[in-house]
């Protein structure tokens, strides 16, 4: 995708010029720095996908010396994204005319059933059922559709 | 027939009615799956024990009689070696549609899952159940009221958090990925919790979403200290302790870096958050760039949209490129929404200046120049912008895409973020610290982050 980008901002470079006659002097100069700009950072790009692959193959062998330690740079993220993700879908669930809706249902349907879908299936619905009405006191205090009525 | 009569039913039967074999790669029978439940079980050579103890638990122990009560109904039969049959000797796909219509009609269980699966991804409303329209068009699936499949909800969402503990226990170490949310409109703020952590059997970089939850306070506070208290909910709810937790990542804001300082867990600043920063940074150091975006702003988002302005342009456009276009507006969160803005500038900008009434608010010849420059290294930022926000982006490689920006004499403004020692980086040294973990000064470092880790 990084590669497509680079592709596309060269080809648009000499149309670019071409219909912007007045003073290309400065402006090729600095697109020139721009350029090398993009190709470095894709160049990396590339480079870790090949280091990705390369130590899946060393994992074996690194394996036993490394036993016991924490694999950290794979583990810590550079980014918060997944939330923000999560929130784009979140929009689509608590809609204008959903304002009503308790937060502790917003959370069981956007938790459970829709994000972590690979943890339950029809098996985990049949205990659910099983469950009883005591055992979900709780929850089902909590699930209140008036909980924003005061708000509004 | 009495439930207690065992073994009047062939085991065949038995398999065959409740069980749908599971194949392995080589096309070999390795298991049953359960058509009720979806569980799948072991058979041994000849027996079916295995195979009954589930369909009686997930059945029901008349499991033997709801079978040959489904089987009359259907006018099947039981043979002696335990094959099912048609008394008017249908073909074996009819008979199969028959004895699977008991899993489909009588399955509670099923219906349930069904309906919640629907309800929940398709982001329906509950209250679609009740309505005789759906009603209508799911015969199969006999629906449940409102008031049953909402305690159904509440009650797997419950069990999922058990799943998910167990799996976490499995993972061992995991970070917290976190931030804040609110609908627009409804004033409730959110905070979302992820978990990123190693998959025990896969070994791939996985997340999991542990809670989406207003602050518990009941003040309504969202400080640090509100925060804190809903990650120790939330992690004492998967049994996990600070132990367990090797940072935080989150959005370089003051409320994280004080959580993260009170918990005692380091904060890793989101790099994509930083980088939106930059960039911000960047586009006001350059001479007259934001005073010519908000002249194209007023353009685009309020002139363009004019009724009358947008119907012309809508011609304009189908008659340029086949397609009408209209012009985007910008948003003042995120600087992508202007780099999207500009692009779409430059496409309809012909047409614009085509337009007799919004001649007086068109960008002069030199803010057009300070435009189209800008933009060329927009575009490089949007490079690095859609690149850091893949899922499981380690920092080893943003840093690296951040040194590359830097090099350049043009970005340097941008170092005020993007330098690793930048003030906004709270955690510098624990930053540096994985980096350098991850350039291979592996052994030395991890023992001082095991003990570092041990000693929080």
């Amino acid at each position: 995708m990084e590669a497509e980008a680079c592709i596309k901002l060269k080809k648009q470079q000499p149309a670019a010029n071409s219909d912007e006659d007045t003073d290309d002097g400065s402006l090729s100069g600095d697109e020139d720095q721009v350029l090398t700009v993009a190709e470095k950072l894709k160049m990396n790009s590339n480079k870790r996908r090949k280091v990705v692959v390369t130590t899946t193959q060393q994992q074996q062998q690194e394996q036993q010396s490394t036993k016991g330690y924490i694999d950290v740079g794979t583990i810590i993220c550079a980014t918060s994204n997944c939330c923000e993700r999560l929130f784009l879908e979140a929009k689509y669930i608590m809609l204008p005319h959903r304002r009503g809706m308790s937060p502790i249902l917003f959370e069981a349907l956007l938790y459970c059933l829709k994000k972590n879908k690979s943890f339950w299936n029809a098996s985990t619905v049949a205990r659910a059922m099983k469950m009883k009405e005591d055992e979900l006191q709780e929850e089902l205090a909590q699930d209140d559709d008036t909980f924003y009525d005061h708000e509004e | 027939m009495s439930p207690t009569s065992t073994s009047s039913v062939p085991g065949k039967a038995i398999a065959d009615f409740f069980f749908t074999p599971v194949q392995d790669d080589n096309g070999k029978q390795k298991s049953w799956q359960c058509k009720k439940c979806g569980t799948e079980k072991l058979s041994q050579k000849e027996g079916y024990t295995n195979l009954r103890c589930h369909a009686s638990a997930c059945v029901g122990k008349s499991y033997e009689s709801d079978l040959l009560e489904h089987l009359k109904k259907v006018g099947c039969f039981v043979d002696k070696k335990g094959n099912i049959l048609s008394e008017d000797r249908k073909p074996k796909a009819l008979v199969q549609q028959a004895i699977n219509s008991f899993v489909t009609t009588s399955n509670t269980e099923l219906r349930a899952f069904t309906w919640i699966r629907w309800l929940a991804c398709r982001n329906m409303p509950l209250s679609e159940i009740e309505n005789d329209i759906t009603r209508d068009l799911a015969k199969a699936y006999r629906p449940f009221s409102i008031k049953t499949i909402r305690k159904y909800i509440l009650a797997t969402s419950n069990l999922v958090v058990d799943a998910i503990a167990q799996e976490l226990e499995r993972a061992g170490f995991l970070t917290l990925l976190l931030d804040g949310w609110t609908a627009d409109g409804a004033s409730t703020h959110y905070i979302a919790i992820f978990a990123g952590y190693k998959h025990p059997d896969s070994g791939n970089y996985s997340e999991v979403l542990l809670a989406m939850q207003p602050t518990l306070d009941e003040d309504g506070a969202m400080d640090a200290a509100a925060h804190e208290e809903l990650l120790d909910s939330t992690i004492a709810m998967y049994k996990l302790t600070k132990a367990n937790i090797l940072c935080i990542i989150g959005d370089n804001c003051n409320t994280n870096k004080c959580l993260a300082r009170q918990w005692g867990i380091p904060l890793v600043g989101c790099a994509s958050h930083r980088f939106n920063l930059a960039v911000k940074h960047w586009m006001e150091d350059q001479p007259g760039l934001m005073d010519a975006i908000k002249k194209l702003s007023t353009l685009m988002s309020t002139k363009a949209c004019n009724l009358r302005a947008a119907h012309t342009l809508r011609h304009l456009t189908l008659h340029a490129y086949g397609k009408e276009l209209r012009a985007q507006q910008m948003n003042e969160t995120r600087w992508t929404s202007i780099f999207t803005m500009v692009e779409r500038y430059f496409r309809i900008k012909e047409q614009l200046e085509k337009i007799k009434a919004l001649l007086p608010y068109c960008l002069s010849v030199t803010e057009n120049l300070r435009v189209r420059d800008a933009f060329e290294h927009l575009a490089v930022f949007k490079l690095i912008t859609v690149e850091i926000q893949a899922k499981g982006m380690d920092l080893g490689h943003c840093r690296k895409q951040f040194d590359t920006l830097l090099e350049c004499e043009s970005y340097q403004v941008m170092s005020d973020y993007l330098h690793p020692r930048a003030e906004i980086v709270d955690f510098a040294d624990f930053e540096s610290g994985i980096l350098k973990i991850m350039a291979g000064a592996l052994e030395k470092h991890s023992v001082q982050w095991k003990l570092k880790l041990a000693s929080s």
